[in-house]
């Protein structure tokens, strides 16, 4: 019976609407019109309205629509759906299950119902029942809706969202200070181009060309108009600028306030009205230190320009980047403040620092570029101011002798091994034919696990036993000559061979020990001897996890070859191989920095017409009608003393040793520390395990130190006198591990690195 | 409660700046300063005051006396030497959503006048500062 189409009973059947009273119908039929339903007083009835096969097979979740339109309802009354086993119309139907009841009420208009049908195929029946006497109503109408899908089976996610106080959103106000920074004003000073000018021989005084000046010194921006004496402003590489000025106070001061106060000293043209044109700075700064001459009232100020202070609060990544270099804390330990940094990574790179006039941190190279260059000549230094100074031999340098040691553990780890086996005649004798043997005392397993498990000082890896197998042995050549029998229950006791692995481990200490010689083969061939010095650097590598040695669960762990070493040296942090290397490349650079440093204590000074455009960051060529020189400015001193009238600057160059040839600083190729030859023989791996028996015409006496290994004696169950008997025993020595293996060892390593040092041109005529 | 950043002329912060002065001979030349900017104080942070820590802080240019001879788009502005070469004039520059108080947490500004005036004399009128800020506590 197909299921009708559309969900709707198909005419024929019985017509709708259907009126019945009493509910009862011949079980054995459809409900048709008129027929009448009675109910018992307490059972239920009902009419079989509709049964049909379904398949279901296809279909996810079956179910489908069940419609009634039923009025004059007077009990209770329901819609069965109900599964049965066989088809209708026939016999009555038995039930399988009930797949559903809905109650049913009067309706003017359908009720619907969804029921879910099972998957598969079977058949279905439909029943309108009712409750107790006089059960009366009308079915309008019936229909069934298609069977369907339902809704797909899907994985619940449930997200659950606790409240909690976190989930609030704390809003803050905070009150800043949106307001107080004062812009930074921008001034472009243009000045006159020809002050710069002059050099070269050219005559006059480019900064004061009509030779009227003036100085400016400054208060906290306030000028002093009242200078007394001299006014000086001297640079020195890798020193703070100091300034030194005298005035006489307009007004009643407190001379200690004047500690501190912010200083500026320029200087300047001086037009015919005596305003200051072209001003110069030379100096910014503060009072040091204020003196009051008490009978004139005049206060004497000594100033410096802050250069430890501005580069001790510098910070480190600023000074790295700007300096270049390297650095490393165990030649010169941990630095005060970044100044001594600064000096120590200077060491490093031929380079001074200095700040500039306007308290910016410059660093100046001793030679090459980011150096201005100046030709003076006669018509530029002053009459009778130029002076020259050789390199004095104490203070030269030719070779530096550099030794860095570095210290660090190996964790070292050893695997050896232990083969041995016999064949089972040699326990249980034999006559048979070629294969004579004698008996001999048997291996026992206890014997064996308690020798491989108590080698002393190593952690077993591996054992394996072999045990004779159970069975019965003949002897001899034929039966009648016996049997030796093993049984079951006893070859598990006895080995006929083994093998086993251990391991131990260890740290050995190595020291590194490398002497480097850095010589200036063209400044020792100069002078004609060499002038040595020595420096010196340790670098260390830590090992301090206690026990290591005997707890193999300590980290770090090592992977030791079943027969065979593990070397890993340990390196710990800022101690490793990278840092060794590092380390020695700083002593080398030192060193370099320093056989060039020694080779321009020359100095040539001369004395310009005040030059204010002159500082440490020129370099100049001396050439003059007995001196033809180079060499870089090592100290510049500015000097206004307009009581004199004379304003002059002193130079002060430093020259290297006479070649005139640049070099750079070198890039090392670093020495390999060469390490013996730590291949061992195999014997060094191996447990040796040789066979004493006693009882034999040939066996010697028992000596425990020679006689290990397993020690047994022929077995005729009686011990004749006469011969050497032994404690049967399994005696295992584990291989001495070598003092070289395990004591400190130092590999040395010596090199000598010729060098090029810059040389200056230093031609005395 | 005032505000706690200047001007330095150096990194460490040691030596504030109340003007940077840029000098040249009349041959027009670029020239150009390191400027740092940055707080002594400690535990303080500066942010844009328009959504703090996530706008950028801008150092922008200001020129009060327009037509005087420098004028901002002489100016140039950058985070490093490098970066001025590329910068363009006139524009403002930005530093960041937060800067911390310390001289770790200065700020390294590049500043550049590339004027084309060739007479003598002090140019000023141009000032450099920070626009919609706010400080606080970190």
């Amino acid at each position: 019976m197909a299921w009708p189409e559309g969900g709707v009973i198909p005419a024929g059947w019985f017509e709708w609407p259907v009126e019945a009273t009493n509910w009862h119908v011949d079980t054995s039929e459809y409900v048709s019109p008129g027929s009448s339903l009675s109910a018992s007083s307490t059972g239920r009835d009902g009419a079989l309205i509709y049964s049909a096969e379904y398949d279901t097979t296809a279909i996810a979740s079956p179910r489908l629509t069940v419609s009634t339109r039923i009025s004059s309802v007077n009990s209770s009354a329901f819609i069965n759906v109900y599964r049965c086993g066989i088809p209708y119309p026939g016999d009555q139907p038995p039930v399988v299950e009930t797949l559903a009841e809905h109650t049913v009420a009067d309706s003017t208009g359908w009720l619907s119902h969804t029921v879910d049908i099972p998957p598969g195929t079977g058949y279905i029946m439909f029943y309108v029942t009712g409750i107790g006497d006089s059960a009366t109503g009308w079915i309008d109408d019936f229909a069934l809706g298609e069977i369907e899908a339902g809704p797909t089976e899907s994985l619940p996610l449930r997200l659950t969202i606790e409240a909690s106080p976190q989930i609030a959103l704390p809003l803050r106000l905070q009150i800043g200070s949106a307001s107080g920074i004062a812009p930074l004003p921008l001034r472009l000073s243009v000045i006159d181009e020809a002050i710069f000018s002059g050099f070269d021989g050219t005559v006059g005084w480019a900064p004061a060309p009509s030779g009227q000046w003036r100085p400016l010194v400054t208060l906290d921006g306030v000028e002093l108009t009242q200078l007394v004496g001299d006014i000086t402003v001297t640079s020195t590489r890798n020193e703070a600028r100091t300034a030194e000025f005298s005035f006489l106070p307009a007004s009643v001061i407190a001379p200690m306030a004047l500690i501190g106060r912010r200083v500026q000293i320029a200087f300047a043209e001086r037009d015919a009205s005596g305003t200051a044109v072209n001003p110069q700075l030379l100096f910014t700064g503060v009072i040091e230190t204020p003196e009051v001459d008490v009978q004139t009232g005049v206060v004497s100020c000594t100033c410096h320009d802050q250069t430890q202070e501005i580069v001790a609060n510098t910070p480190t990544e600023w000074l790295d980047a700007e300096i270049g270099g390297r650095y490393r804390v165990e030649i010169d330990r941990e630095p005060a403040d970044n100044w001594e940094y600064a000096l120590s990574r200077l060491r490093s790179v031929p380079a001074s620092i200095a700040l500039d006039e306007r308290q910016q941190v410059r660093i100046l190279p001793w030679f090459g570029s980011g150096l201005i260059s100046t030709r003076v000549t006669e018509g530029d230094y002053l009459d009778g101011s130029l002076s020259v100074t050789l390199p004095s031999r104490s203070d030269l340098i030719t070779r530096v002798t550099c030794r860095i040691q570095y210290k660090y553990e190996r964790l070292r780890g050893r695997g050896i091994s232990a083969s041995w086996s016999k064949g089972i005649l040699f326990f249980t004798g034999s006559t048979r034919g070629t294969l004579l043997e004698k008996p001999h005392t048997w291996l026992t397993t206890d014997m064996t696990q308690a020798a491989i498990e108590g080698l002393d000082g190593w952690t077993l890896d591996s054992m394996q036993l072999t045990h004779p197998r159970p069975d019965s042995y003949m002897l001899g050549d034929t039966s009648s000559e016996g049997y030796y029998i093993i049984r079951d229950d006893v070859a598990p006791s006895l080995v006929i061979g083994f093998n086993a692995r251990w391991n131990t481990r260890w740290q050995q200490t190595v020291i590194e020990d490398y002497t480097i010689t850095v010589v200036a083969d063209s400044l020792e061939a100069q002078i004609g001897e060499p002038i040595e010095s020595e420096t010196g650097v340790t670098l260390e590598s830590s090992f301090d996890a206690d026990n290591w040695e005997n707890d193999p669960t300590l980290e770090p762990a090592l992977t030791v070859p079943a027969s065979g070493d593990a070397i890993t040296p340990w390196e710990a942090d800022g101690a490793g191989t990278a840092d060794r290397d590092d380390l020695i490349s700083t002593v080398l650079d030192r060193a370099w920095v320093d056989i060039a440093d020694a080779s321009r204590t020359g100095r040539a000074s001369f004395d310009l017409p005040l030059r204010p455009d002159v500082w440490l960051d020129r370099r100049f060529e001396v050439d003059a009608q007995r001196l033809h020189a180079e060499g870089t400015a090592y100290s510049i001193t500015h000097t206004m003393s307009p009581d004199g009238g004379t304003a002059k600057t002193a130079v002060t160059l430093a020259i290297g040793m006479p070649g005139n040839v640049p070099a750079a600083l070198p890039t090392w190729a670093l020495p390999a520390a060469v390490y013996p030859d730590e291949t061992r023989p195999l014997s060094s791996y191996s447990v040796p395990v040789p066979t004493w028996v006693g009882g034999e015409s040939t066996s010697p006496v028992y000596d425990e130190e020679t006689m290990y290994g397993f020690i047994t004696n022929e077995d005729y169950g009686a011990q004749p006198a006469g011969y050497n008997w032994y404690s049967v025993a399994l005696d295992l020595r584990s291989p001495e591990i070598d003092a070289t293996d395990r004591d400190p060892i130092t590999v040395e390593t010596a090199s000598t690195v010729s060098v090029s040092i810059p040389t200056d041109l230093l031609e005395l005529l | 409660m005032s505000t706690t950043w200047k001007w330095y002329s150096d990194a460490g912060l040691t030596a504030p700046l109340t003007r940077a002065d840029f000098v040249r001979t009349s041959t027009a030349t670029a020239v150009q300063k390191r400027l740092y900017f940055g707080s002594t104080e400690t535990g303080k942070k500066l942010q844009n005051s328009s959504d703090p820590g996530v706008d950028q802080l801008q150092i922008s240019i200001t020129d009060a006396t327009t037509g005087d001879g420098v004028e901002s788009s002489d100016i140039k502005l950058a985070l490093s030497a490098g970066g001025l070469a590329t910068a363009t004039a006139g524009a403002s520059l930005d530093i960041g959503a937060t800067l911390y108080s310390g001289a770790s947490g200065a700020v390294e500004i590049f500043a550049e006048i590339d004027s084309a005036l060739i007479a003598l004399g002090d140019y000023d009128g141009i000032t450099i500062g920070p626009v919609d800020y706010v400080e606080s506590a970190v």
